[in-house]
């Protein structure tokens, strides 16, 4: 077990990116940490925790206590299955210390259970904070509905608290033994590709099975899938609860306070990490081996008709960015593919809300002209187009991403404005194609003119352009090189996770502007919009301005 | 444009470089020292000498501390294109931009250099033939073992065939056919009227190819000149006898 425990204290002190301690960026850093987690971790449990709240008290009406929170934690086991397969994938098998961890006289399990423990760490922070203002929901709808006796025992309370740190355990161990056998199954296949559409495959099917949850109820919106809750006869519901199949019985611990569920769910829990590491004792070492040998198929070379031919600078630069985001897995899917959820993510929520009477009776508002319904409909996307800007860190890890080979931006004869224009590029080729889909298919379903669609367009453009330079700006002061996989390129970059607190900040600012205008002066909806699209303009040409030097100053003071 | 280095054909030119990391480690302690066209200069020292440390001052990774590099006239930090037109760099590490296969990688380092497309292939096929590397050109880096990624390092900076190259350890993992040709190369780009820098850990090396070395401990240089000279100067003693009692020296005081 020290063993173990040496590896994992390694692996954490290895995974942490070295931030200035002192002085004025170590100040700067301390006050970034702090506005992200006001800033992005808070809201989101707050949202979470609300949505529970509502949910629980809408089904508790209908006698069902548990339903609600049990298919809200059952969402989060299923993403988070969804993410970590790729995650877990890469730490088992394709993190570069794999070779020398692998040489140390360790038996194969207590390797894999050094690397399991610390993903867990080190991915499942987010995670615990969700879970618990999801158990905060629930207790507080169960309060309302019932009141405080029989709902806050010492046992509830405990299995909350025990729930929310042993929760993100089994979808990572799920993910860990299903890595261990694909490796094993499909190791004559002997092609990296068929790997890394496990994660692809894996959402398919639990959307497969959300979708499925509505069949026979006449479309896909909120109200069907909570009276499917209510009366149990949720099919997403039924089938997580067998393959999560600890989570009813904290659902149980929690709702009754009976103590022998809170043991059979941490006893299932032990057992599935127990199988687990006897799979790992098995098979690790086999699925090393094969992690080892593969590669792609030799090509035939004829010498003769090799492609070369002269490209611009700026032009070959990008060429290079983007094959290495789209050719290293972590990337494509972290910052290229991401860009995705916006034109999904709408084209799903306006679907799912077709038959919500709040949701249809704020967009009627908006179509007759209420003012109002307009401003909430603004800050809206302004808030979206400034998020859907950082979500990606293709800015924030520009030079986090060059890895151990950071010098190349040094050595190479190329003006330092180059390489930072192409950089902003690949960030804009990228983002903004997603960003004008994303307005088009809105404009579509709430019916904007011509010239709104344009001036949205324009808006996330702004927006974009904002974004990008202050990701560049963050991310030259103090790029993270020095990491094993790009994983954690990405994860153990806090930049990009400060990067994001600073644009949420910048999005509330632009935000209460708009709404401070629209509320305290007498300009109309229509000078309100035309007032933040200055704004952003007058913003991003300060922001070129000065962050053209800030960026260049860090490239040369890079090292 | 330094009109006097032109005059005397030097083509890399350090003066009084120093540098320090973090807030007091001196890596380098004014280092000066020249070569000039039609030389292959050698750099010896044990680890941490701060061989690297000077080569990533010569090519512009690492801002001196105090001096300056000059590469064909051209100071690094006040003209860094100019002169990082006129060098190639192998770095120490050869694992750069994995994901590429090596042609495309070629390719990218002959764009940034603007190596027209006519004068490009030839070389390119000449290069990856000598090294025998031209079937796998076509396959992405990460899947080349090391001495792969190192001659394919070398091929990329020899396709632009600048006036200086600078190598930092280019032998390292390199098989005795591709070391003897990449020495080759050397001995034929500095005939050219070109010159080369590189370190070492091998002495035979530095012993048979250079025409000048430079040995350098803790920061230092202990050494600067010909080979010959040296060996002049402590009769009876091979270079590796020199250099042992050099930085063993170094080390009692
Ligand atoms: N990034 C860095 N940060 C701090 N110190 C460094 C860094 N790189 C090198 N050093 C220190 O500078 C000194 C010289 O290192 P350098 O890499 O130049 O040595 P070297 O002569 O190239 O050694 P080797 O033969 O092992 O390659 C060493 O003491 C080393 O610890
Ligand atoms: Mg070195």
């Amino acid at each position: 077990m020290n063993n173990i425990r040496t590896l994992f204290n390694v692996y954490r002190a290895n995974f942490e990116m070295p931030t200035p301690k002192k002085g004025l960026k170590g100040s700067l850093y301390t006050a970034f940490g702090f506005i992200a987690f006001t800033c992005i971790m808070l809201p989101c449990c707050l949202i979470v925790g609300y949505i529970t709240y509502i949910m629980s008290l809408a089904l508790m009406v209908e006698n069902n206590t548990m339903n609600a929170l049990l298919s809200e934690v059952h969402i989060i086991s299923a993403f988070s299955m969804i993410f970590s397969m790729l995650v877990v994938f890469n730490v088992l098998f394709f993190s570069s210390d794999r070779e020398h961890m692998v040489t140390l006289p360790l038996s194969h399990w207590q390797l894999l259970s050094a690397k399991f423990w610390h993903t867990y760490m080190a991915e499942s922070i987010m995670e615990f904070m969700v879970l618990f203002s999801m158990f905060v929901g629930h207790f507080a709808a169960a309060i309302q509905s019932f009141g405080a006796q029989g709902v806050l025992g010492p046992v509830q309370i405990l299995a909350a608290l025990i729930g929310t740190l042993v929760t993100p355990l089994l979808p990572l161990a799920y993910c860990t033994i299903l890595s261990l056998i694909l490796m094993s199954v499909l190791k004559k296949v002997r092609n990296i590709k068929v790997f890394y559409h496990v994660s692809t495959f894996l959402l398919l099917v639990f959307v497969a099975i959300f979708l499925l949850s509505f069949r026979g109820m006449g479309g896909v919106n909120v109200n069907n899938y909570m009276d499917s809750l209510a009366g149990g006869t949720n099919l997403f519901l039924q089938i997580c609860n067998i393959l999560f199949f600890t989570v009813p019985l904290l659902g149980k611990a929690i709702g009754s306070g009976s103590i022998l569920s809170l043991f059979l769910y941490l006893l299932g829990n032990a057992v599935i990490v127990c199988i687990m590491l006897f799979l790992g004792y098995l098979l690790y070492q086999e699925g090393l081996y094969t992690a080892a040998a593969l590669g792609s198929r030799k090509k035939k070379v004829d010498a003769d008709r090799l492609k070369l031919d002269l490209t611009s600078v700026f032009a070959t630069y990008i060429k290079k960015e983007l094959k290495v985001l789209l050719r290293t897995r972590a990337y494509a899917s972290n910052c290229f593919y991401i860009n995705l959820l916006w034109p999904i993510g709408i084209i799903v929520l306006f679907s799912l809300s077709e038959n919500n009477e709040n949701i249809q009776h704020f967009l009627d508002l908006y179509r007759e002209g209420y003012s109002r319904a307009a401003l909430i409909l603004l800050l809206v996307i302004i808030f979206t187009s400034f998020v859907a800007s950082a979500l990606n860190s293709l800015s924030s890890t520009a030079f986090t991403r060059e890895g151990a080979h950071v010098d190349i931006i040094k050595y190479i004869p190329v003006p330092y404005e180059t390489q930072m224009y192409a950089k902003a590029a690949v960030a804009l080729i990228v983002t903004y194609p997603a960003l004008i889909l994303t307005v088009i298919i809105a404009s579509f379903y709430i019916g904007w003119s011509l010239p709104w669609t344009l001036y949205y367009c324009a808006l996330a453009l702004c927006a974009l352009l904002l974004s990008i330079v202050i990701g560049l700006s963050m991310d030259s002061a103090a790029p993270f090189t020095l990491w094993d996989d790009e994983y954690s390129a990405l994860r153990g970059n806090l930049n990009s996770f400060f990067n994001m607190a600073v644009i949420m900040v910048l999005a509330v600012f632009v935000c209460g502007i708009a709404f401070l205008t629209f509320e305290l002066t007498p300009l109309g909806i229509v000078p309100v919009h035309l007032l933040i699209l200055v704004l952003l303009i007058i913003l991003d040409i300060i922001a070129v301005i000065f962050g053209r030097k800030i960026i260049l100053r860090n490239m040369e003071e890079l090292y | 444009m330094d009109n006097t280095s032109i005059q005397d054909n030097t083509l890399i030119q350090a003066e009084n470089l120093s540098m320090i990391y973090g807030s007091d480690h001196k890596a380098v302690d004014d280092m000066s020292f020249s070569s000039k066209a039609g030389e292959i200069v050698g750099f010896a020292g044990p680890n941490g000498a701060g061989k690297t440390t000077v080569i990533k001052m010569l090519t512009g990774i690492l801002r001196p501390v105090t001096g300056r590099a000059l590469i064909a006239g051209h100071d690094i930090v006040k003209e860094p294109l100019a002169a990082k037109q006129s060098f190639a760099y192998v770095a120490d590490n050869p694992d750069v931009l994995l994901q590429l296969t090596g042609l495309e990688y070629i390719n990218f380092v002959a764009d940034i250099y603007k190596i027209p497309a006519e004068d490009r292939a030839p070389r390119v096929k000449d290069l990856a033939a000598r090294f025998g590397m031209s079937d796998a050109l076509e396959t992405p880096m990460r899947e080349y073992s090391h001495g792969m990624r190192q001659k394919l390092m070398v091929i990329a900076a020899l396709t632009h065939n600048p006036p200086a190259w600078i190598l930092d350890e280019p032998m390292t993992g390199l098989d005795p056919s591709a070391a003897y040709e990449l020495k080759q190369m050397m001995r034929e780009h500095a005939a050219k009227g070109n010159c080369v820098l590189f370190s070492t850990h091998v002495l035979e090396v530095a012993e048979k190819l250079c025409d000048h070395i430079i040995i350098m401990n803790g920061g230092h240089s202990l050494y600067q000149g010909t080979v010959e000279d040296l060996s002049a100067a402590h009769p009876g003693q091979d270079l590796e006898e020199i250099f042992l009692d050099m930085i063993s020296y170094k080390k009692g005081e």
